[in-house]
């Protein structure tokens, strides 16, 4: 699983995020002060471990976490 | 092994420079301070830093709070009383990030008339990569009282400075950054989401001459004076010229500005800290890809 909005982020280490508990690769993003922090980029899910759906429930809660960033930097005022 | 081994490499002003050696021979008293200048102390600073080295920390310390300018000059004198220095003492400054920021202090000591200033060579990189000593140990300083000079506007260009010297025959400008910054292929690395322009791209007639080629890849010391004479002279960046350096937020340009300025002796060149993120974001300036 991949988190689209990391695209371009160089890897700086693989290892296990304590989140999900599986092995990702990691980047660093530096905010306002510059101080850096570690994000996910990608995971590995192990097919014994983790079935699709179970994958899909992780990547419908991200998904879920960006539209509510976008409502809440760009809310859609259309209706 | 002492500062004079920079006499060898012919650097216009070889005492400006000290290497980690040095720095490891050499203690620190009243009168020489180690500065360790980070873009990111937590991973920087914080986690180990040269022993007796104090923290300057570019964002909270060299930069305004609330307006994006440099400190001013009483604000400077308080961080020079913070971290103990008098106007006669010699500060060394290393950092993080290849020394960006590092430069980007000297800078701003310049500005405000140090005199008595260097650089480690290499940084913390190269600290790091001969497995030299860190402790997490900070020290404690007796303010001192510091007495700035008022600033040298001669090291710095302003936004209008910059569009004046728009095809200009006597001003050479150099964009430091990388490649696909130059070409507005991005604005800013993925690394840095906080330090975009609404504009990719670069000032029109600008030379890219990215930071980088002034240092040696594998331990991010300066190369030496022939190559870095090749590198900005081939490319019509030479000592008759005005020059004015920028990159992002002025940091990268701080360290070619250095280069020029210290190493090959060029007697006019700037540095513009408003940089793409000033000009880039700016209504109706000229932009070329």
């Amino acid at each position: 699983m991949e988190d689209k909005t990391k695209r371009g982020l160089t890897v700086k280490e693989t290892s296990i995020d304590a989140k999900l508990n599986v092995i990702a690769d990691k980047g660093m993003i530096h905010d306002m002060d510059g101080i850096g922090h570690w994000v996910p980029i990608r995971w590995y899910f192990l097919k014994d471990l983790f079935d699709l759906n179970k994958v899909s429930e992780f990547a419908e809660d991200m998904e879920k976490k960006y539209v509510e960033m976008r409502e809440l930097t760009c809310p859609d005022d259309s209706d | 092994m002492n500062a004079n081994l920079y006499n060898n490499m012919s650097y216009a002003h070889p005492e400006v420079l000290v290497n980690t050696d040095w720095v490891s021979k050499n203690p620190l008293n009243e009168n020489r301070k180690l500065v360790e200048v980070d873009y990111d102390p937590v991973n920087g600073y914080q986690k180990g830093h040269i022993n007796g080295a104090s923290l300057i920390w570019w964002k909270r310390d060299i930069n305004d709070p609330v307006t994006r300018d440099i400190i001013n000059k009483k604000q400077f004198e308080a961080l020079m009383s913070k971290n103990g220095i008098t106007e006669d003492t010699e500060v060394i400054l290393y950092g993080d990030f290849n020394n960006w920021f590092a430069a980007f202090v000297f800078w701003v000591f310049k500005y405000y008339g140090h005199e008595n200033l260097k650089i480690m060579d290499g940084g913390r990189k190269k600290w790091e990569l001969e497995n030299k000593q860190y402790t997490t140990e900070e020290p404690k300083f007796t303010p001192t009282t510091y007495k700035a000079q008022p600033p040298d506007e001669g090291l710095r260009a302003y936004l209008f400075d910059v569009s004046r010297a728009l095809g200009r025959e006597d001003t050479v400008m150099v964009d430091v950054r990388s490649p696909k910054e130059f070409t507005g292929e991005i604005t800013a690395p993925p690394e840095y989401p906080m330090e975009h322009a609404q504009r990719g791209g670069h000032i029109p007639k600008a030379n890219n001459i990215p930071w980088a080629t002034a240092v040696n890849d594998v331990d991010g010391t300066f190369k030496s004076v022939n190559e870095l004479k090749q590198n900005y002279e081939s490319k019509g960046v030479t000592p008759d010229k005005d020059v004015i350096c920028y990159c992002r937020i002025g940091e990268r340009s701080s360290h070619s500005w250095f280069v020029l300025k210290y190493l090959l002796g060029y007697s006019k060149v700037r540095n513009y800290d408003g940089s793409w993120t000033e000009w880039g974001n700016m209504i109706g300036n000229p932009v070329e890809k």
